[in-house]
This record gives C-alpha cells, sequence and structure tokens, in this order.
C-alpha cells in the first residue's frame, strides 16, 4: 500500500500563543467595561449631587420666604426635583438588577430620597398641599414579595398626587436606623401612609387597599 | 451567590470563542506563504468520477459534459453514473452522451451513499472523485486536485462555490459569502491535518483507503463528513485544493434552506458524537482542537440559546432608553470578537481574490446570517436529542 499514515503533532506553540492573546484582548475587554460601568457611576453621583444642591437651594428659599403665594412656584419646582430623584432611582434599580448592588451608590441615592421627603413635608405642611407621602420599606437580600409589593405601590401613585420614597434596609446608614427607629420598622415589607404605619393583613396590600388610605 | 455561576459560564464561554478565533487567524499568519502554494507533483493517475444521480435528468448532461471536457489524458479518465432509480429521464439523458468514457449504472433507489459505494466497486481508477449530479467543473479543476496527492494524502477536497446566476437572491449572496468563508477555513485547517469534511459536490479519494476503512455509510445523513472522519479516525491526511473548482446549487428559498441546514446539522451532531472518542492526543491537533471545538461549539450553542431566551423574556425595554447604563464587559468582549470576526471574513475574500463582494454583504453575514445559522443548529440538534429519546 502506497499511503503512508500520519504522524500526528499538536502544535503547542500554536495554542500557547492563542492563549497568551485571548488573555490579553480579554483583559483589556474587561478593562474597558469595568471603566464604563465607572464612569457610568460617577455621573449618576454627579446627577444626584446636581439635584441634592437645587433642593438646597429650594429649602433655603422655604426658610427665607414664609408667604404662601410663593406655593405654586415652590411645589412646580418640586415636582422636578422629585422626578429626577425618581429617575435616578430607575436607573439605579435597572443597574442593580444587572451588577448587583453598588452600597456607596444606593446610600447616596437614599440620602437624596429623604432630602426629598422632608422637603416634600415641609412644602405640603406651608402650602397645605393634599400630597400623599409614603415610605416604603424593602430588604434587597431577605425579602421575596417585596418586588410585587412594589408594583402595586406604583400603581396606586399613578393615579393620585403621591410622592413615593422606597428605602433598602440592608444598607448601612445612620439614616435607615433612624427611620427604623422612629417608625418602629421590624419587617420588609413595611408600608408608611401619611406617617402612619400601615397595620393591614399578612401578605401583599393591593392597589386599592393603598388607595383608601390615600386622599385624594 | 447564585449570580456567580451564570456569569462565569458566559465569561468562560466567551473566552472559548475569543481563543478560537484568535487560533484561527494565528494559523493564517504561520501560514500565510503556504495558502497558495503551487505544487509540482507529476501524479497522473486513472481517475474514476462518480455521479451519483436521482432525478437529475435537468443538469445531469452538463454536469458529464463538464468532466468530459477536462484537461486529461483521455485514456485515463472515466465516468460512472450511478442512477439511484430515478423516475425521470435521468438515464435516457445519459444515454445521449456518446462517449465510451461514460458508463450507466441503474439500480434500485437505495440512497447517495449506497451508490457511491456502487460506483466505487466497479470502477477502474487509482483515484476516486465523488461529484454531484447537480454541480459541473471546470477544465482544470481535476489537474489542480491531483498536484495535492502527497504519499499520506487519502483525500483531497476543492473550493466549492455557488453557481453564479443573474438573479440571485439575498438568500443565495449570502450562502455564496459562507461557501467562500468555508473553503478558505478547510484550506486552515488542512494545515494543522484537521479537515473533517470531503464534502459530497466534488472531492478526491484514493481508491485503496475504501479497502481499509469501507466504503460510506448508507445509514448516515452526511455520508461525505462522516467519511472524512473515518478518515481521520485512521490517521490519513485530507488535503485542501483552493484552486479546484465546482459549481453546485444552493436552497433559493428559505424553507429549502432550513430543511438543507436541519440535515446538515442533525446529521454533524451524530457524526460528531459518533467520532466524539478521537478527542485524544493520539489524534493531534484535529482531536484535541477540531474535534474537542466541534462539541464545545454544540454546548456553546445551548448556553447563547438560554442566554437569548432569557433576555427576551426579561423584556426591559429600558436598556433602549439608557444604553449606556446596560454595557458590561461581555459586551465589549463581544464587540471585539465580532471586529476580529469580520477581519477573518475579510482576509478570507482577500486570499480567495474575490473582492466584488460587497461590504453591507458582510456585515449582513456575520450578524444576520451566523445568528440564522446557530438558530437553525439548536432546532436541528432539539430535534435530534428529542429523536434520539423517542427511539429508546
Amino acid at each position: 500500500m502506497v499511503l503512508k499514515k500520519l504522524e500526528r503533532k499538536i502544535s503547542w506553540d500554536l495554542y500557547l500563543t492563542a492563549f497568551v492573546i485571548s488573555l490579553v484582548i480579554f483583559g483589556v475587554g474587561i478593562w474597558v467595561g469595568l471603566q464604563i460601568e465607572q464612569e457610568v457611576n460617577s455621573q449618576l453621583m454627579q446627577s444626584m449631587q446636581s439635584t441634592n444642591n437645587k433642593m438646597l437651594l429650594l429649602s433655603n428659599l422655604l426658610l427665607l420666604e414664609n408667604d404662601s403665594s410663593f406655593c405654586r412656584y415652590i411645589e412646580k419646582e418640586m415636582s422636578v426635583f422629585d422626578d429626577e430623584t425618581y429617575q435616578i432611582g430607575k436607573q439605579i434599580g435597572f443597574m442593580e438588577e444587572k451588577r448587583g448592588i453598588d452600597e456607596g451608590l444606593k446610600k447616596t441615592y437614599m440620602e437624596l430620597e429623604f432630602r426629598d421627603y422632608l422637603l416634600s413635608k415641609k412644602i405640603n405642611e406651608k402650602c397645605n398641599s393634599k400630597q400623599n407621602i409614603i415610605l416604603y420599606f424593602v430588604s434587597s437580600s431577605n425579602c421575596s414579595i417585596c418586588k410585587a409589593q412594589g408594583e402595586q405601590i406604583s400603581a396606586a401613585k399613578e393615579e393620585t398626587n403621591t410622592r413615593v420614597y422606597t428605602f433598602d434596609i440592608d444598607i448601612e446608614s445612620e439614616l435607615i436606623s433612624s427611620l427604623l427607629q422612629k417608625y418602629n420598622i421590624s419587617r420588609t415589607p413595611s408600608i408608611i401612609i401619611n406617617n402612619e404605619v400601615y397595620a393591614g393583613h399578612e401578605g401583599i396590600v393591593t392597589t386599592e387597599e393603598i388607595k383608601s388610605k390615600l386622599v385624594s | 451567590m447564585n449570580s456567580e455561576i451564570p456569569r462565569l459560564i458566559e465569561y468562560g464561554m466567551m473566552f472559548l470563542v475569543l481563543f478560537f478565533t484568535v487560533t484561527m487567524l494565528l494559523i493564517y499568519l504561520k501560514n500565510r506563504k503556504r495558502i497558495h502554494e503551487r505544487k509540482e507533483n507529476k501524479f497522473k493517475p486513472s481517475i474514476s468520477v462518480i455521479i451519483p444521480a436521482y432525478n437529475e435528468e435537468e443538469t445531469i448532461v452538463d454536469t458529464i459534459k463538464s468532466v468530459l471536457n477536462s484537461d486529461y489524458p483521455k485514456e485515463k479518465l472515466e465516468v460512472i453514473v450511478v442512477n439511484d432509480g430515478s423516475k425521470d429521464k435521468t438515464a435516457e439523458k445519459v444515454k445521449t452522451i456518446k462517449d465510451k468514457r461514460v458508463k450507466l449504472i441503474n439500480k434500485k433507489n437505495t440512497g447517495k451513499a449506497d451508490s457511491l459505494n456502487t460506483g466505487i466497486k466497479e470502477a477502474k481508477g487509482e483515484i476516486i472523485i465523488t461529484l454531484d449530479a447537480d454541480s459541473y467543473i471546470e477544465k482544470d479543476s481535476i489537474k489542480k486536485m491531483l498536484k495535492y496527492f502527497d504519499d499520506d494524502v487519502a483525500a483531497v477536497t476543492s473550493a466549492v462555490k455557488v453557481k453564479e446566476k443573474k438573479n440571485m437572491t439575498f438568500l443565495e449572496k449570502l450562502q455564496r459569502l459562507e461557501y467562500l468563508f468555508t473553503i478558505f477555513n478547510r484550506r486552515l485547517f488542512a494545515m494543522i491535518q484537521g479537515v473533517y469534511v470531503t464534502p459530497g459536490p466534488f472531492s478526491a479519494f484514493r481508491k485503496e483507503i475504501f479497502d481499509e476503512i469501507e466504503g460510506f455509510d448508507p445509514n448516515n445523513i452526511m455520508e461525505d463528513q462522516e467519511i472524512a472522519l473515518r478518515i481521520q479516525a485512521a490517521n490519513y491526511r485530507i488535503e485542501s485544493c483552493m484552486d479546484a473548482v465546482v459549481y453546485t446549487d444552493v436552497p433559493r428559498d428559505f424553507g429549502s434552506f432550513m430543511k438543507q441546514r436541519e440535515r446538515w446539522h442533525r446529521g454533524g451532531f451524530r457524526n460528531v458524537m459518533k467520532y466524539a472518542y478521537t478527542i485524544n492526543p493520539k489524534y493531534g491537533d484535529f482531536g484535541i482542537f477540531v474535534m474537542l471545538y466541534s462539541i464545545l461549539s454544540i454546548v456553546l450553542l445551548f448556553v447563547v440559546s438560554i442566554a437569548v431566551a432569557a433576555v427576551i423574556s426579561k423584556g426591559s425595554m429600558f436598556f433602549l432608553e439608557n444604553p449606556l447604563l446596560s454595557i458590561e464587559p461581555i459586551h465589549i468582549l463581544s464587540l471585539i470578537v465580532f471586529i476580529l470576526t469580520i477581519a477573518w471574513t475579510i482576509i478570507a475574500l482577500k486570499e480567495m481574490k474575490t473582492m466584488k463582494i460587497k461590504k453591507r454583504e458582510i456585515i449582513a453575514y456575520t450578524i444576520l446570517y451566523c445568528y440564522l445559522i446557530t438558530l437553525f443548529m439548536f432546532i436541528a440538534i432539539f430535534k435530534e436529542l428529542k429523536g434520539e429519546k423517542q427511539k429508546w
């Protein structure tokens, strides 16, 4: 038979070179991705800072000017800031689903939320606005129904004049501890509607039940 | 903890894809000069061209004539047409060719593999060439193929191209590009002795190989791939000739295209499983690179399909509003692999000296086509697994 059998070889140097090059490209790709993630984070921080500053200016105004004739202006400004805060919250929520929780970012956000909440409360009093305020306490690590409950609350917010502030009690912060103490929160989810703890039933509180507690 | 494992799998698979792409590009870079080797083999054996035919009255005459027109000594060439129980006028059309070199064998319809084996039994040539009844070759195709028959070469593959037509559908144009890319890649695989298919349309074998490893497997739906794997498993060399051209028909519409690909992928899956044992250093680069990646690509297929399904089910429109928020390292890596693949395709086309292809076809090919093929592979293998379960 004329045919010779092959002497099989393994091209080790080929695979080694390919491995090294792949590793380098892989590293570069991951590095670029992480850089972009960091850039997005710092941009969010900047947004929060800017909204924060604007709210500080507004709260100064409130202190200085007691006349309720400025209420319309103040309420309008507040709703803009509230919307900005809400958008940032959505973005952070989206990122959390993809990448997991960034404690620093979330802490800064909750502090922003809290300032928003305080300002809203003050404006409500001063201007006698019929606005509802809901504080919603969740746990990102240990609460299976929190997301569903949140959706019910969002639905209630849609059709009424309501602001919702969500706080994740897993995040270590003085603010969170103080809030938990004030309202005597021991479990999640917990809902505070217009400064009253909703002592309802077990399981998810429906949109209708929430709306029944709101002023329209 | 739970989200760590999918992420590891995701990045792991991406690395494997990257590694494969880089390896193929490296094989090209290391062997750039050898790609267009002009070999000086003086091999002039007797040749039997076997054409299995089932209902091919339209094209059989042109096919036979293209062989008879070959630039090769008349007395060393014979053509054996095996009529696989055709119900049309295939046999009559063959008889219209008044050339002594053409023989006709009529038999019952038992399939392509069996027809090829019948032809091989009757063949007198030292070299057997398989040719599809709807394909035609160029004058120098046979001559060019023979130059690659070194002492350890059991089979030589050709350059299978799509027939040029006036009004090609977009699908045909995509396939044209795919076939060119495949020719190039087969040449790369030949550099590491890893050619894994001797395409039915036009391949050459030493007749003696069939004495050692037996003929085509009648129970196999991808008999041209199966015989190549068998030759590899017997540790013989398969070469690839990029200049020996054969023009073949391809499905024009989506329906027949899907059918063809389903057969290819189901057959491919079965063959890969059958020869999975060759993933062994004993089989050199063929075993630990080509065969290993064949299996890995099937695993990768399922992983990617599950990931895509998960993304679609989450249905987040938020992604579109805030694209920057969604960018993760995995997307950057995907982009890099995408760019490398486009570069690879362009290199392939340049080396094949075909720059007539429009840029938008290349982009469409890399984005659309590859995912389309991936989808078909998934369906085919899914059906295959379901089918196998039923048999039990």
